[in-house]
């Protein structure tokens, strides 16, 4: 288990490029040479415009895309070693969840692939249920849920097996006032070691939960560091990173 | 000497262990897609339901009026005047010659030879295209993916589960049509389960292309359109060789064609086998060059078979190897 101090993601000069189609070699480009480190019991907010890079950074981490040029370390070891990912949760930012499954099933699935031990699935899985104000509905089937009650399933998915990292793109999506209420409920009480990663457009929710800021504008890191000096940054007008994030020399 | 003997054992136990520790893997993979592939095949669980209720109906409306078999010397059987055969209710009526336990036999062959044969199997690939384009799409990917599971074991699973869900349903039907035969005319229809492994092995072989296909291309379509399309080509290379070896066994033996036949799966042999296995041939003509084949000895039932399999097991592993680096977008 990382304790306070150690590094759980680190980014070393990272880029990523797409292809626009598979016969055009034109590319865009996603992420450009990011540098970040991320230190257990850091809650981040990842923020930008759309397109600026954010769900590309975060499904690199959890290793559904590969980077085109750098490397990534997970809890000190490399992206593609898959065992590290026993320890992370990720809410992706367009949930698709398999529709034929009952709601409690699949929480036990994910549970089950995370390595969880038998004895304490139903636990957690039950605690989610609660949690998530979804005990109704833990018999229906996930295809006859709203889009409102899907999206609290897949974060009862990241949340299940008690991960160390928690990578959660653009949580708020079809959330309504109550699922809102819940889910920051739920990241305030996060055990202290949890680390959290989170991309939202919606800044004035997690400024105050935050204690650090990634700004990334078309892929380029704009701001890398503690929410307090991003204030001092937004005030002064500075535009340049460079002048007020150590993170990126 | 003993400090050899010992190094030996702890490589052994070693290997032991992580054979074991893979055997398990594979089990909770298996255990843990066998729901979401039940879920992801409902299309080829209806198919086959339908088609077994169908195929019980006609069994249990089976009605054999009289023809009268003459038996010389316990073995010989002279039809000495047709009977009639009626089916679905008296809606279909054939004028039959065959006694009961032959009718029983007759029946359940041909029941068994278009289930099990090549359209069962096209039939069943139609509707296992989406056991992986299904799961690429449906959100289950991305669990499983940014899991610690292993990718490779993962897909495997999937494989196996979609052959063991055929397999179930197909094994279903090849009994219940058995029952029904037995119940409506009083005469077990003697089946083996030979033309039912055959079946298996056949879906094998084209369920790894159509999931390498699934992983390369990850759209249903293209996956159904690829496999029949592989299939239709190996049926053509594979005839085509016999048809070359029945009429000039010369160019027969050294050509391109051999190496095509050899290199790619042989769903006609499959087929000949299955209609061998299931009784099928007594009733049914086959295909004369496949006949020729199999009785001058030059079609070999096991060669057939694993080098079939073998090119089903090459697409799978070439499958896993795309999988565990493929991403998600």
């Amino acid at each position: 288990m990382a304790g306070a101090g150690d590094l759980v993601i680190e980014c070393q000069g990272l880029w990523k490029t797409f292809r626009k189609a598979w016969w055009n070699r034109a590319e865009i480009i996603a992420l450009q040479d990011l540098n970040w480190q991320v230190y257990c019991q850091q809650r981040w907010l990842i923020t930008g415009p759309n397109r600026a890079g954010k769900s590309t950074l975060l499904r690199i981490l959890v290793s559904l895309l590969r980077p085109t040029r750098g490397k990534v370390y997970r809890f000190g070891k490399p992206s593609n070693i898959i065992g590290t990912l026993a320890q992370v949760g990720y809410l992706s930012e367009n949930v698709e969840l398999p529709a034929f499954w009952p709601v409690k099933s699949l929480l036990q699935y994910v549970a089950h692939l995370h390595g969880v031990c038998p004895a304490q699935v139903a636990v957690r899985v039950s605690q989610m249920l609660e949690e998530f104000a979804l005990r109704e509905y833990q018999n229906v089937r996930i295809g006859q849920l709203s889009r409102g009650l899907r999206q609290r399933v897949a974060l009862a998915t990241a949340f299940v097996h008690g991960p160390q990292l928690l990578i959660l793109d653009d949580p708020t999506n079809a959330l309504d006032d109550d699922g809102l209420k819940r889910l920051q409920l739920c990241l305030r009480r996060l055990a202290p070691s949890t680390t959290v990663i989170l991309a939202s457009h919606r800044r004035d929710l997690f400024q105050d939960w935050a204690t650090h800021i990634l700004a990334l504008h078309n892929g380029r890191v704009t701001y890398s560091g503690p929410v307090s000096r991003w204030f001092v940054s937004e005030l002064s007008g500075h535009s340049s990173p460079q002048e007020l994030s150590p993170c990126l020399q | 000497m003993s400090t050899v003997k010992t190094y030996r054992a702890t490589i052994e136990s070693t290997r032991l262990a992580s054979s074991f520790r893979l055997l398990r893997g594979l089990c909770q993979a298996l255990l843990a897609s066998w729901r979401d592939c039940w879920y992801e095949l409902f299309w080829v669980r209806t198919l086959w339901t339908v088609a077994t209720l169908l195929a019980v109906t006609v069994c249990l409306s089976a009605q054999l009026s009289g023809p009268r078999v003459e038996k010389i010397e316990d073995e010989l059987e002279i039809p000495e005047s047709p009977g009639k055969l009626e089916l679905l209710f008296g809606a279909v009526k054939i004028t039959q010659f065959r006694d009961k336990s032959v009718t029983a036999a007759f029946l359940h062959s041909f029941l068994v030879r278009y289930a099990l044969g090549p359209i069962g199997i096209l039939l069943s690939l139609a509707g296992c295209s989406t056991l992986i384009t299904g799961f690429l799409h449906s959100g289950m990917a991305c669990l499983v993916l940014t899991s610690p599971a292993n990718r490779w074991l993962t897909l495997l699973s999937r494989y196996i589960s979609g052959i063991l869900i055929c397999a179930l349903y197909a094994g279903l039907f090849t009994v219940a049509t058995a029952l029904a035969l037995a119940w409506s005319l009083e005469c077990w229809p003697a089946i083996t389960f030979l033309g039912w492994g055959i079946y298996c092995c056949h879906l094998a072989t084209f369920l790894g292309i159509s999931i390498l296909l699934g992983i390369t291309g990850k759209h249903s379509t293209l996956v159904l359109a690829g496999t029949t399309l592989f299939w239709l080509i190996c049926q053509l290379v594979n005839l085509t060789f016999w048809q070359a070896g029945f009429q000039n066994i010369e160019s027969f033996r050294l050509s391109g064609l051999t190496v095509a036949y050899w290199l790619l799966p042989k769903p006609a042999d499959l087929t000949m086998l299955l209609d061998l296995a299931s009784g099928a041939y007594q009733h049914f003509s086959l295909w004369p060059e496949l006949e020729w084949a199999w009785e001058t000895g030059r079609l070999v039932a096991w060669a057939s078979l694993i080098s079939s399999i073998g090119v089903g097991l090459a697409a799978v592993t070439l499958a896993g190897h795309e999988f565990r680096s493929m991403e998600l977008l």
